[in-house]
């Protein structure tokens, strides 16, 4: 069995990996939110904490999603509620729609102690385009795990983290 | 300095000129006029419990470290080396002995005094005047443990700054254990003037209908009846001598209104349910209705808050035409901590940076700033005639009040203190204005 070196993840299993990012990524570039939820498992975690300015010598352990400030810090029926919103017909600032691409790249895939889930890296690169000429940037790491639900992959937990302090642009109502 | 301002702002207040909104000079002038001389927010004392805990933050735009010294006591004083004039501290929080400079590593006590020069005494002809070049202080003072700084010395107390506000701040402040807020704040930079921001939620629940309607849809609850401006809802708006003011719309002791969804939602009605009670018999009647209502409202000038919803927010200034958000949840003390952290995730989806509701508000205060970029544009006066004339006193509140909670009373009341500050000389002057406007 071929294995991507270092991992011990076959490399049909890091292209599938590949696949699943990249087609997340159309789904939402192309607001197709229902799909989008549909590759989430039941007991997703969706957290994008945010990061302040520490000195390297300050000895408080990092955030956790019990005790930090977050932008999300979502289960997916907090999930359903978001896409619920673009769905109403009333959410006047996606309409007329954002100009919205992600770029996803830097992708690792390693095992886990549990045999149907990979820790899975990545980075992305939001570009947000809207009205006449607002612009916004968003770069980001991801942190996932990917399950494996019957005979499919699902994301079962996503830690964003974001690189931003001040968030620049009016807000982060994107799914990174 | 611009002194005539019958053209800015209508005596009532009723129509502004939207100059207010974007020009560099007045802006200059808010910031030496009304921030320089007004009670700002700094933090909640639980947010910086131990000696040597400090926050950065900002009073306008004077950078200021918020610290508390080896005796227990905060401080506030410029972030701003006195030597070469660098920024000494560049965390956002943290504990510390002291603050260095990294320039020439000048060093500064938690008290804000310069307790050390390095190599002082080989390369100064004379001994420094360490008094001098300590860092200049502000005034600090507490209500309830939220802290305020004020840089004026002749600037009232800040009890006589928040005047009628601390008696319906105590409606959820001054309840057993106390309120406090959990932090560190989330930040969001704005492309709209930080007034706008500060309207919004002084004395705009009529937008919150509309602007909202989505968001409403699916959240439901108590607010459900308003989306998409199917009805007006039942409330009071208050506006106070210095230009505080909020909205209420109270509940009754079976409706427990908020924001908050499924298991925290029951958890805070259980919550609301077991201190109603014991609020009505510490506060009476009318605050323990302003306690079970939700609210949303401003201190003037520049901190904004939800009640039901449990956000606190600060809208610091980056010119007329940026503000920075900054934005904290509130919470009583001696909630047990799985509604606290309920109610967290609920501010943070709902007024967080990727909120439901955050979301909507900020394109809109963009685009009444940035509309006005074009100079015919600008000649067209805005307006905030809503409920002008049925600003009234009742026996049970300390301060005007007009109702229904869809007015712009609150909004008038805020610009008139704006336009008191702007133009008044000093602070005896402020107060004399300011209580003959509040006996209107």
């Amino acid at each position: 069995m071929n294995t991507v070196a270092g991992t011990g993840v076959p490399l049909d299993l890091y292209f599938e990996v590949q696949t699943f990012l990249f087609r997340e990524a159309r789904y939402l570039d192309d607001e197709q939110f229902r799909p989008w939820l549909a590759l989430l498992t039941e007991d997703i975690h969706y957290w994008l904490p945010i990061r302040e300015n520490r000195f390297r010598k300050d000895r408080r352990p990092p955030p956790t999603p019990a005790d930090s400030a977050s932008v999300y810090n979502d289960d997916l029926s907090d999930l359903t509620d978001r896409v619920a919103r673009f769905e109403t017909g009333f959410a006047w600032v996606e309409d007329p729609p954002s100009r919205i691409r992600r770029l996803v790249t830097n992708i690792e895939a390693e095992t886990t102690a549990r045999d149907d889930e990979l820790a899975v890296y990545s980075n992305i690169l939001l570009y947000r385009n809207r009205r006449q000429d607002e612009e916004a940037w968003f770069v980001a790491a991801r942190r996932d795990r990917l399950r494996w639900v019957d005979g499919t992959w699902r994301l079962a937990k996503r830690h964003i983290v974001f690189d931003q302090h001040v968030i620049l642009d009016d807000n982060l109502s994107v799914f990174l | 300095m611009i002194t005539d301002f019958r053209r800015l702002l209508r005596a009532d207040g009723g129509t502004q000129n939207r100059e207010i909104y974007w020009n560099e000079d007045l802006y200059a002038q808010e910031l030496e006029q009304v921030f320089a001389r007004s009670w700002l927010f700094l933090t909640h004392e639980s947010l910086i419990p131990n000696p040597g805990d400090f926050i950065t933050t900002f009073m306008g735009e004077d950078r200021v470290i918020v610290s508390r010294g080896g005796d227990g006591v905060i401080r506030a004083f410029l972030n701003s080396c006195n030597h070469r004039g660098n920024i000494v501290c560049r965390a956002d929080s943290g504990n510390v002995r002291s603050f260095t400079c990294n320039y020439h590593g000048w060093v500064y006590g938690l008290n804000g005094d310069l307790a050390d020069v390095p190599l002082e005494k080989e390369i100064y002809t004379e001994p420094l005047d360490r008094k001098r070049l300590g860092l200049r202080q502000a005034r600090v003072e507490s209500y309830r443990g939220f802290v305020y700084g004020n840089f004026d010395p002749e600037a009232p107390s800040l009890l006589d700054y928040l005047g009628e506000m601390a008696w319906y701040f105590d409606s959820f402040m001054d309840v057993p254990g106390g309120a406090e807020l959990l932090g560190p704040p989330i930040k969001v930079r704005f492309k709209a003037n930080w007034k706008f921001f500060v309207e919004n939620f002084i004395g705009d629940f009529y937008h919150a209908g509309w602007t909202h309607a989505a968001a409403i849809k699916v959240i439901g609850g108590a607010l459900g009846m308003i989306q998409g401006n199917q009805a007006v809802a039942p409330g009071t708006q208050f506006a106070t001598t210095f230009g505080h003011g909020f909205n209420a719309s109270p509940g009754t002791d079976d409706l427990f209104p908020s924001i908050h969804q499924g298991r925290i939602a029951t958890m805070f009605e259980d919550w609301m349910r077991s201190r109603l009670p014991v609020v009505r018999d510490k506060l009476g009647t009318e605050r323990a209705r302003l306690y079970n209502a939700i609210w949303d409202g401003g201190m003037f000038p520049n901190t904004s808050f939800l009640r039901g919803i449990d956000t606190w927010k600060v809208r610091q200034p980056r010119g007329p035409r940026e503000v920075e958000v900054w934005t904290w949840t509130l919470v009583e003390s001696e909630m047990p901590e799985e509604l606290k952290r309920g109610i967290r995730h609920s501010n943070e989806k709902t007024f967080g940076a990727a909120g439901l509701l955050e979301g909507d508000d900020g394109e809109n205060m963009e685009g009444n700033t940035h509309s006005s970029d074009g100079v015919i544009t600008r000649q067209q006066p805005l307006n905030t005639e809503m409920g002008l004339g049925r600003e009234t006193f009742r026996d049970e509140y300390p301060s005007m009040i007009s109702e229904p909670a869809d007015n712009e009373a609150a909004h008038r009341n805020f610009l008139r203190m704006w336009k008191t500050m702007m133009t008044a000389k000093d602070w005896d002057e402020i107060i004399t204005r300011r209580r003959q406007d509040a006996r209107r």
